[in-house]
């Protein structure tokens, strides 16, 4: 999955450009992030604006991931579609993560 | 609907996607992207779409995942068909029986946990159970059956 990298101020912010994350995705996203996450203790956010779907297996990768950042930071996500959304409340999992309407758009390239 | 020659003469069934692909999780992924086009076609309510799309992902990938472990080059048939004011999903495959165990009913994960211990699985069933109420399971001749469906409209109220 190609993932744009930046930094705004305390925030690394995460761009998603597919357009899912399932089960045919998720192990090389979840990889992917890890890469990018590594010596970066501050806040984390996934902007999902392009991501029209999202399964169980690509549920559980962004849970993997929020244990990537160790301790008691939480992953957060920005701009969740209508599909992204119904999965994280059946699930519950949209108290789990911190949810955002938008990215901060401001930021400089971190790739 | 007012008394509708709807209701006295059944619409004939009309197929929106009928497919039958390799079991595997980027079959899938391609499968649930055609459902997606041809549902554009059919101007379906989108929250039947997305729920119709948000099931059938979790069936076929468990039908990949579990079902054909064992079994290489198995293939998966697709219906997805509209009859009588219903959607109607049917998948078919030669794998392994379903546990019974997941057709009865199945726990969410907890999600106030500690983060290192939050659940990376199990979603699935409990998506599928949430999502559908005609869940039906059939095995016969080696092959699993796996039927559901909606309502087109929205229940009112």
């Amino acid at each position: 999955m190609k993932i744009e990298r930046r930094i705004a101020d305390d925030l690394l912010i995460l761009t998603l450009q597919d357009t899912r994350i399932d089960a045919a995705g998720a192990v090389p996203f979840k990889e992917a992030v890890r890469q990018m996450v590594q010596d970066f203790d501050d806040r984390v956010m996934i902007d999902m604006t392009r991501i029209e779907f999202l399964d169980s297996s690509g549920l559980g990768a962004l849970v993997a991931i929020m244990k990537m950042l160790g301790g008691a930071r939480r992953l957060e996500l920005a701009n969740c579609g209508t599909i992204v959304r119904k999965v994280l409340t059946l699930t519950r999992m949209d108290s789990v993560f911190i949810l955002h309407d938008a990215a901060p758009t401001a930021g400089r390239s971190a790739a | 609907m007012t008394a509708s020659r709807a209701a006295a003469m059944p619409s004939p069934q009309c197929a929106v996607l009928r497919s039958r692909f390799p079991a595997t999780a980027n079959d899938v992924s391609i499968q649930l992207a055609r459902l997606h086009r041809a549902f554009d076609a059919t101007g379906l309510r989108l929250s039947l779409q997305h729920d119709v799309t948000i099931v059938l992902g979790e069936v076929l990938n468990n039908i990949v995942e579990h079902a054909m472990t064992d079994i290489g080059a198995a293939w998966v048939m697709l219906e997805v068909t509209r009859e009588d004011g219903r959607l109607h999903v049917e998948t078919t495959d030669r794998g392994r029986p379903l546990p019974p165990a997941l057709l009865a009913s199945v726990d969410l994960p907890e999600a106030k946990l500690p983060i290192d211990d939050l659940p990376e699985g199990g979603f699935g069933w409990f998506i599928i159970h949430t999502l559908t109420e005609d869940m039906v399971y059939e095995r016969q001749g080696g092959i699993n059956r796996l039927s559901f469906s909606f309502l087109e409209q929205a229940d009112e109220g």
